[in-house]
């Protein structure tokens, strides 16, 4: 997991939200910016980026998760009419075991056309048997339950 | 309507509009569904508060999978239109448990793109995303109703919806275009 606590001299994402290190900006609002990733899966792949530095998703407090969202899907919007794009991945890695790699919690928003030669967004498909399935729900249920007691 | 995420289910978690449920054909052993509750197609089609609610969902459901199952990371996916994987007409946000053997890779080749081409992105979008937001939202609430949608005046959009700007006149071609951008997004739901 990456490191938790504000790290904004190490985290280079909170040195380009903050200037020190160039980007292509092409969206900000109040608490985050939008820049095209310097290695895109397809032309126009955008990263969102919270101007606070927070490690991961469940860290990120309510408002700011609602601003990330309204950007990503402006920008989603943005691709298909500007870029002429078909569809658009959005996509988050919560930790290395999730394909994380940075230590700036971040949104991928992608432009998609009809055979690009993305292929990884197409999940495998598998099947619980009813023993397992009810233990899962049951345990995912009573935390989610607790949560919002 | 036939659509799969519409017919009532056993849920983890909903509030007043969206809801989230356990995959029928989980990727993962703890693989989550969150959608709105009102039926749509894609990201474009849902207005701006409920797209936040489904988003904090999202994020609620992964922080309960990471605590519950003890998973070791999670991923959170939207897959926005038949191109990007989208194969249930009803967008959702799929919540994956993740850990380091599970053999699911989420990698791309990155695109080696010049300088000027780079360039010319970040104009484009920046030009779009300057652009003032439409209500165009609420306008595909309902898309399969396009049609009908086309000989209603323009202010019957929801409560959040404010007033046109533009004159009856001018809102016109306007409309017109939008129309057919919505028809060209409703051809990519699966």
């Amino acid at each position: 997991m990456p490191d938790e606590k504000p790290n904004t001299e190490q985290c280079i994402f909170c040195q380009i939200i903050s200037g020190k290190v160039s980007s292509r900006k092409v969206y900000e609002d109040e608490r985050c910016v939008g820049i095209l990733d310097i290695n895109p899966a397809n032309p126009g792949h955008v990263l969102i980026l919270p101007k606070a530095h927070h490690g991961l998703s469940p860290m990120v407090p309510d408002d700011e998760m609602m601003a990330l969202a309204i950007a990503a899907k402006r920008i989603s919007f943005a691709q298909i009419r500007a870029l002429n794009a078909q569809s658009t991945n959005i996509f988050i890695a919560n930790g290395a075991a999730a394909g994380q790699k940075a230590p700036h919690m971040m949104i991928h928003v992608i432009p998609r056309k009809e055979k690009d030669g993305i292929s990884c967004f197409t999940l495998p498909k598998n099947k619980l048997n009813t023993e397992d399935y009810e233990k899962l729900y049951k345990a995912i249920k009573t935390r989610m339950d607790e949560r919002m007691r | 309507m036939s659509c799969e995420y519409c017919k009532p289910r056993k849920l983890i978690y909903e509030d007043d509009k969206t809801a989230a449920f356990m995959s029928d054909e989980p990727a993962t052993i703890g693989h989550l569904v969150v959608i709105p509750k009102n039926h749509a197609p894609i990201l474009e089609a849902l207005d701006d508060g409920t797209t936040e609610k489904l988003f904090l969902a999202a994020n609620k459901v992964s922080l309960a999978l990471l605590e519950s199952i003890k998973c070791e990371g999670t991923n959170i996916i939207i897959n926005n239109g038949i191109e990007a994987g989208q194969d249930v007409p009803h967008i959702s946000i799929q919540v994956l448990s993740r850990r380091n053997d599970d053999g699911i890779f989420f990698e791309w080749a990155g695109k080696k793109l010049t300088e000027e081409q780079m360039a010319t992105i970040e104009l484009q979008l920046k030009e779009e995303l300057a652009k003032p937001v439409a209500k165009k939202e609420e306008l595909i609430k309902e898309p399969k109703q396009d049609s009908k949608q086309e000989s209603k005046p323009s202010a019957d959009k929801t409560s959040d919806a404010k007033p046109a700007e533009a004159k009856p006149e001018d809102a016109k071609p306007k409309e017109a275009a939008e129309e057919s951008y919505l028809t060209r997004q409703l051809r990519r739901i699966p």
